[in-house]
C-alpha cells in the first residue's frame, strides 16, 4: 500500500540532522561564504565523529555495503529497505542547513556513490570503510573535461591505458565537486571517468578510483563561483596518472555492441539525481521557510484555506512555491524509494532533477523578489541562497540534458533519434 | 438515506455547491439557511447543478450562521427552480443547471449530521482531491494523445518529436503530471487515513488546475494547428481543463 508516512529511523535522522544544521550549518553559512576557500574543519571533524559513532558506515546505504555477515549465524530479517530515502532526507535537510557545508560532509558523497552502485564487494570494503576510519575522507567525481560537460561521459578524452598491474590515466577534468578536499585535504578519492578504448565511443567509457596521494594526480585550481563557495571546486591534471588495475569500477572489457560495461557505470547517476533534487530542496524549503517567517515578522499574515481569486500576490506566490516544493519532493521520494526497491528509476531519477532544478530557482528567485530590500541583502541568507540555487540546474546534468532523457524514455526513442 | 442511491438503479444525486459569483468561495457561501420552527429556509442561487432537471435527491450548501453546511432538498420542493440546461466553455457531456432557492423549507433532519451539523471542510477537501485526480486523468489523455502524434507527424523529413523544441515540451508535461498526481494521491492517503487534508487537498486542486491547462495547452501546441480543429480531441481537452478550477463541487455528482 501506498504510504506517505516518514518511516520512524528516517524521521530519526531529519531529527538529527536538523540540530547539525541549525547549530553547526546555519551560524557558519555566511562566513564560508565571504570565505571561499577556507576550509570548514569544524563542521567536517564534527560530521566524521557523528558518522564514527553510528557505526563509520557514511551515507551509503547499507544494502550496498559490504556485509560482515558472521559465520554459523541465520541473516538477519530484513525490514523495508529504506537506505536511500534516508539518504535522500540528509541531504534535504544537511542543505538546509546550508548547501555548500553540506557538499563537505566527509560521509560518502558521489564518488561513494559511483563506487557503491557499480563496485564489486571488495571495492566496497576496500573503498568505502575508509570514511569510519580514524580521519575525515573526502570523496569526489570528475567527469567534465575542458571541451565538454553534457556530452559526457560519452565523449570523453581521458584516457586509461593498461601497463602490466596498473591503468595509466592522462587528460585533464574540471569542476570537480571537493576535488580539492578529496585528493589534497584529505585521503580521500576522485571516481575519474575515462576511456579505455578511445576508438569505442562510450562503450569504452569506465569510471577508475584515483585515490590521493597517488603521483601524477595534482589539483591545479579552484574556481571561484556564483555560490557554494563553502565547496571547493577543483581541476585535476592527469599526468601518467598510475593506479591499480582493480581500480576500474565495471568491466575492464569493451563490449561495443551491447556497451553493458558503460551501461552499467551510468546507473550511478540514478543514485546521485535524486540526491542532487533533495539537496536542492532543501535550498528551497529553507527559502520558503524564510520567506514566510519574515513576512509575519513584518505583520504581513497569509491565509490559508481561500480560492486563487481572492489572495493577494504574496499569498499566491507562497501558495505556488508551497504546491511546486512539495509535489517536487513526493516525485523525489518516489524515485528514491524506486532505487530502495531495487526497480528501474532513470526516468523518475531525472524528473525529480529537472523539476528540482527548476523549483529551487524560481523559489529563491521569486524569494528575493518578494522581500524587496531585506531579500537583496547580504544581511539575510536568502540572497545567499539565491546564488547556491542556480548549481542544482547545472550539475548532474543541466536540466536540459535531463529533459533529454525524459523525453527519450517517454517517446522510446534512442539517442540516434532524439539528439 | 444511503441505501437507495448505494443499492438502487443509477439515478442521479446533484450536489448544489458552485454560486455563479466571481469571488464565489466554499467557506463563505451567499446561499444562507436560517432556523425557523424546527425548519431551515434556504434562500439563493446556484449554478453547475449537474443533473438537476432529472435529480432523485440534491444536497444544497449553504451558510448557516457563516459556516458552510449542506442540506438535503427534495426535488420538486416548494421555492425550487430549475432553470434551463447551462452552455459552458467545456465539459458539454454533463447536463447542468441553474438552481435558485426562493424560502425553500426542509426539516431540521435534512442538514447533513443532524442537529449538530457536520465538518464541510472535509467535504471540501475530499471534493478537491476528486476533482485533482480528474485534472490529472484529463492531462494525462492529452499528453498521451500529443505523444502519439509527435511521433506521427513529420516535418523536415523527421518526426516533429525528434525536434528538442517538441520534445523537451512533452518531457515537461510528464514531469509535472507525475508530480502533481502524487499531490493528489498524497491528499487522498490523509483523507483514509482520517488526518486533516485540507492544506494538502487545495494544494492538490490548485496544482491540478496548472497542470491541466499547461499540458492541454501545449497538447493544442504540438499538433499546431490540427490542434485546434475539432476533428481532434485536445482543443475539447484544453476547454475542459480550463474548467478545472470551477469543478470542485461538480466532481460531488
Amino acid at each position: 500500500m501506498i504510504s506517505f508516512e516518514i518511516p520512524d529511523k528516517v524521521r530519526n535522522t531529519v531529527t538529527l540532522m536538523t540540530m547539525v544544521a541549525e547549530n553547526m550549518m546555519r551560524p557558519v553559512a555566511r562566513y564560508f561564504d565571504d570565505h571561499e576557500h577556507e576550509i570548514p574543519w569544524d563542521y567536517i571533524n564534527m560530521m566524521h565523529d557523528a558518522n564514527k559513532q553510528m557505526g563509520g558506515g557514511g551515507f551509503v546505504p547499507s544494502s550496498d555495503k559490504p556485509k560482515k555477515a558472521p559465520e554459523g549465524e541465520a541473516p538477519k530479517k530484513e525490514g523495508p529497505r529504506i537506505g536511500y530515502q534516508r539518504l535522500a532526507y540528509s541531504a534535504e535537510v544537511l542543505s538546509w542547513g546550508d548547501t555548500g557545508l553540506y557538499l563537505c560532509s566527509p560521509v560518502g558523497l558521489l564518488g561513494a556513490a559511483a563506487v557503491a552502485a557499480t563496485g564489486t564487494l571488495e571495492q566496497k570494503q576496500l573503498f568505502l570503510t575508509r570514511f569510519g576510519g580514524e580521519k575525515p575522507v573526502l570523496d569526489a567525481m570528475a567527469l567534465t573535461e575542458p571541451h565538454a560537460g553534457s556530452a559526457m561521459p560519452a565523449e570523453v578524452r581521458t584516457t586509461a591505458v593498461r601497463d602490466g598491474d596498473s591503468w595509466v590515466l592522462n587528460g585533464e577534468k574540471i569542476f570537480v565537486t571537493a576535488g580539492h578536499k578529496a585528493l589534497v585535504d584529505t585521503q580521500g578519492f576522485v571516481v575519474v571517468w575515462a576511456t579505455i578504448d578511445p576508438s569505442a565511443g562510450r562503450a569504452g567509457v569506465r569510471p577508475f578510483v584515483v585515490e590521493a596521494g597517488t603521483p601524477g594526480g595534482p589539483v591545479t585550481k579552484r574556481e571561484h563561483k556564483l555560490g557554494i563557495r563553502a565547496s571547493d571546486t577543483a581541476s585535476v591534471v592527469l599526468q601518467d596518472c598510475r593506479i591499480p588495475l582493480d581500480n576500474i569500477l565495471g568491466s575492464p572489457e569493451v563490449e561495443k555492441k551491447s556497451g553493458e560495461g558503460f551501461k552499467g557505470a551510468m546507473a550511478t547517476f540514478d543514485a546521485s539525481r535524486p540526491m542532487v533534487a533533495a539537496s536542492a530542496l532543501g535550498v528551497a524549503r529553507a527559502t520558503l521557510e524564510a520567506v514566510k517567517e519574515m513576512l509575519a515578522a513584518h505583520g504581513v499574515t497569509l491565509r490559508t484555506g481561500i480560492p486563487r481569486s481572492r489572495m493577494t500576490n504574496t499569498e499566491r506566490e507562497v501558495m505556488d512555491m508551497e504546491i511546486l516544493l512539495r509535489s517536487t519532493w513526493l516525485l523525489v521520494l518516489k524515485s528514491v524509494w524506486m532505487m530502495d526497491e531495487k526497480k528501474p528509476n532513470n526516468l523518475e531519477a531525472s524528473m525529480g532533477k529537472v523539476r528540482a532544478g527548476d523549483v529551487v530557482v524560481r523559489i529563491t528567485q521569486k524569494a528575493v523578489e518578494l522581500l524587496g530590500p531585506l531579500g537583496y541583502s547580504r544581511e539575510h541568507l536568502v540572497e545567499k541562497w539565491f546564488r547556491d540555487a542556480k548549481i542544482n540546474d547545472l550539475y548532474e546534468g543541466t536540466g536540459q540534458i535531463n529533459r533529454l532523457i525524459i523525453a527519450r524514455r517517454i517517446l522510446e526513442y534512442g539517442r540516434n533519434e532524439l539528439a | 438515506m444511503l441505501p437507495p442511491v448505494v443499492e438502487g438503479d443509477w439515478k442521479p444525486y446533484a450536489s448544489a455547491f458552485v454560486e455563479p459569483n466571481l469571488d464565489f468561495a466554499p467557506a463563505e457561501m451567499r446561499t444562507t439557511a436560517a432556523r425557523s420552527n424546527g425548519s431551515y429556509v434556504l434562500n439563493g442561487v446556484k449554478t453547475m447543478v449537474p443533473f438537476a432537471a432529472q435529480a432523485a435527491g440534491l444536497l444544497v450548501y449553504a451558510s448557516l450562521d457563516g459556516k458552510t453546511q449542506a442540506f438535503v432538498v427534495p426535488p420538486g420542493s416548494a421555492g425550487l427552480k430549475v432553470g434551463d440546461r447551462e452552455a459552458w466553455c467545456g465539459l458539454n457531456a454533463l447536463p447542468t443547471h441553474r438552481l435558485t432557492l426562493e424560502g425553500v423549507k426542509v426539516p431540521a433532519d435534512a442538514r447533513l449530521g443532524g442537529e449538530s451539523g457536520h465538518d464541510a471542510q472535509l467535504l471540501i477537501a475530499a471534493t478537491q482531491t476528486a476533482t485533482a485526480a480528474l485534472a490529472i486523468g484529463l492531462a494525462r489523455a492529452a499528453y498521451e494523445y500529443a505523444l502519439a502524434y509527435a511521433k506521427d507527424r513529420t516535418v523536415f523529413g523527421t518526426a516533429i518529436a525528434q525536434k528538442q523544441s517538441i520534445a523537451f515540451m512533452l518531457a515537461e508535461m510528464a514531469t509535472d503530471i507525475e508530480a502533481i498526481r502524487l499531490l493528489a494521491w498524497e491528499a487522498a492517503w490523509l483523507l483514509d487515513q482520517g488526518k486533516d487534508a485540507a492544506q494538502a487537498a487545495l494544494m492538490a486542486v490548485l496544482g491540478g488546475a496548472d497542470c491541466a491547462m499547461m499540458v492541454t495547452d501545449r497538447a493544442v501546441q504540438i499538433l499546431g494547428g490540427h490542434g485546434y480543429i475539432r476533428e481532434h480531441p485536445v482543443e475539447r481537452w484544453m476547454r475542459n481543463g480550463r474548467g478545472v478550477p470551477n469543478f470542485p463541487g461538480l466532481a460531488m455528482v
